[in-house]
């Protein structure tokens, strides 16, 4: 069930097992919804149509959250909510229909596998993407060579002391005189920030970075 | 050539394509050395944002060498080592001779479909659906980089490809959403998200001259990620967020706010979170905008709001009013890529900037279709991977 590394897709059994279990809900809750009736003469609780429609709902809400990118929290829903169902069939079992009896005993026995796949879906949703180790420490990360207060205001202080790279117009002059583009290549034909072509040749200080 | 396709829900695969060739004068083909998954990767792997089809392939952040090029491209020749910026741009239209060339006129070949969701076309992008042009994305072993005598960035020959890699997406994202800020030497700038983006918005922010940045995450490897860049920290699953801001400002609020999260923003107001839950999977609404409300709610009046995190569509329950009230400026988009790459280049060639820090996971190609479900779970400590489609899999 599990993914291996170097397999082809991120779709894995697992994800397809979920799938199918969300669309098997969905289609349960509709079914709970539309008819309620053939499920009560079924398992023998005549007069709980409206408890087999709540159950519907609780289905639909289960089966939305089954096929959403975070199964997990459904699916345990799920597996808590067959327990519900099984109680609820388990009722039938004192009917004195020996046929709703015997289909109150296979619903007691789906319920309780349906609640065991929940669970095992569960379980797999969980060791998805790997397992979590303790957090990392990334504290020696700090991208900033210089150190970071020598960093606060680097970019600031050095703008203040002059253009040390080409302006917009610069590149764009040279751009369309035709000269090399061996400098200004590395920004294509322009990169002033946030300057226009209008703008006429200041340093580039990006928008509105106050120069005090 | 292999690559990795997209193929619907979480289902990226690792499969043989056809190898691109040169379809215009402009164009030219790379041989990628390396190429990441972004954090707006994933919100074509969760299948939040429209216009993707099966067999599209993925991926915008990408490097590698010019194995051929367009005879009307005379701006590259075979052997040259670039990096493509994630945004295709003309460089003559209106847009493109103004510097905004994330919103380059011409390059999305499927405007039309572009003026439907969003009223103009925007730039074409690469592996990013056919909202944004259906061009295929840099996550594999060549691309077919259009435009390419504009839409390229050529690589210092004593840069890395780690260090280099990152000014494709995620470094002029970040530092956009700082320079959006127009940070002052007494701000104390929030950054909401502590991924590659808001990582590369913190250091931006430090560069740039806050006096205070507070990093908002619920990962602890994040945060201290964070913090190793002089941020100060506070974990939402822990403290609340308003509070600890109003201590951190004298009760003022920060001064400027960053989104480096967008649409799939986790709250930890559990009615919240149930709400847009529950509206985004009845497509009620596209997107999760916590952290737009909150900035909006805890920015200080007269304060800038930068949007750095991708967003697709339409979103609800917006404090408008506190925008509005408050005099808040909001200032939003996907980064003019080319327009920062001379002073990031600078920077990194300086020392004062080493983008690299941001990497966890470096793995072949082939294994990308593992790689995305580890960084989409944030599991084994994962920030950022790159692949290597030169690497055999283990």
């Amino acid at each position: 069930m599990a993914w291996k590394y170097g397999s082809d897709s991120s779709l894995t059994g697992s994800d397809a097992l979920v799938r199918g279990i969300g669309l098997f809900a969905l289609g349960l809750g509709v079914a709970e919804m539309v008819s309620p009736g053939r499920f009560t003469k079924m398992f023998g609780l005549e007069g709980k149509e409206n408890l087999i429609r709540a159950y519907g709902v609780r289905e639909i809400g289960s089966a939305i959250g089954t096929l959403s990118i975070n199964p997990q929290p459904a699916l345990w829903a799920r597996a808590a909510g067959d327990m519900m169902d099984l109680v609820t069939v388990a009722l039938g079992t004192r009917s004195d229909n020996q046929e709703q009896k015997r289909n109150a005993w296979i619903g007691i026995g789906a319920a309780a596998g349906f609640a065991a796949l929940d669970a095992f879906a569960a379980t797999l949703m969980g060791k998805r993407g790997g397992e979590r180790p303790p957090p990392a420490d990334y504290s020696d990360r700090s991208g900033l060579p210089k150190g970071v207060e020598a960093s606060r205001g680097y970019y600031r202080q050095k703008r203040e002391k002059g253009p040390a790279v080409a302006t917009h117009d610069m590149r764009k002059d040279r751009m369309h005189s035709g000269g090399t583009q061996a400098d200004s290549d590395r920004s294509g034909r322009a990169g002033n920030p946030a300057q226009t072509e209008t703008d006429i040749g200041p340093p580039p200080i990006p928008a509105g970075t106050a120069v005090s | 050539m292999k690559a990795l396709v997209w193929h619907g829900k979480q289902d990226i695969r690792y499969e043989t394509m056809p190898d691109p060739e040169i379809e215009d004068g402009r164009d030219a083909i790379i041989k990628v050395t390396s190429c990441a998954i972004c954090g707006s990767d994933l919100h074509l792997f969760h299948n939040f944002m429209p216009g993707m089809k099966p067999g599209d392939i993925v991926g915008h952040e990408t490097m590698g060498e010019v194995v051929d090029v367009g005879k009307g491209n005379k701006a590259l020749k075979v052997g040259d080592r670039i990096v493509v910026p994630f945004t295709i741009w003309c460089g003559e239209c209106h847009q493109c001779k103004r510097g905004n060339y994330s919103v380059c006129e011409r390059s999305n070949r499927n405007a039309k479909l572009a003026e439907l969701a969003f009223g103009h076309t925007t730039a074409g992008l690469f592996g990013y659906t056919h909202l944004t042009g259906g061009y295929p994305g840099g996550q594999a072993e060549y691309l077919r980089v259009p435009m390419a005598d504009t839409t390229h960035i050529k690589v210092p020959d004593h840069f890395t490809d780690e260090q280099a890699l990152f000014l494709s997406d995620i470094l002029p994202t970040g530092w956009q959403a700082a320079v959006w800020c127009d940070i002052e030497p007494e701000d104390t700038v929030a950054i909401w998200g502590a991924g590659p983006v808001g990582q590369m918005a913190i250091r931006s922010a430090v560069l740039l001259g806050a006096k205070q940045v507070i990093a908002i995450d619920f990962l602890p490897e994040r945060l201290s990620m964070a913090a190793a860049a002089g941020a100060i920290t506070i974990n939402p699953g822990e403290e609340s967020v308003k509070d600890r801001l109003n201590e951190l400002t004298d009760n003022m609020g920060p001064d400027k706010c960053i989104d480096a999260v967008g649409m799939e923003s986790h709250s930890q107001i559990l009615p919240e979170h149930l709400y847009d839950r529950t509206k985004q999977s009845l497509m009620m609404e596209t997107d999760r905008p916590h952290v737009l409300r909150e900035m909006m709610l805890m920015c200080r009046p007269g304060g800038v709001l930068a949007v750095a995190g991708v967003y697709g569509g339409v979103l609800d329950k917006i404090p408008f009013g506190a925008l509005m009230n408050k005099g808040l400026t909001l200032r939003t988009g996907q980064t003019h890529v080319n327009r920062w790459t001379d002073e990031l280049i600078e920077l990194i060639d300086e020392g004062a900037l080493d983008p690299s820090f941001v990497i966890t996971h470096t793995e072949p190609l082939a294994n990308g279709p593992q790689m995305y479900p580890t960084f989409e779970s944030r599991k084994d400590n994962c920030i950022k991977v790159v692949l290597k489609p030169g690497q055999e899999a283990a």
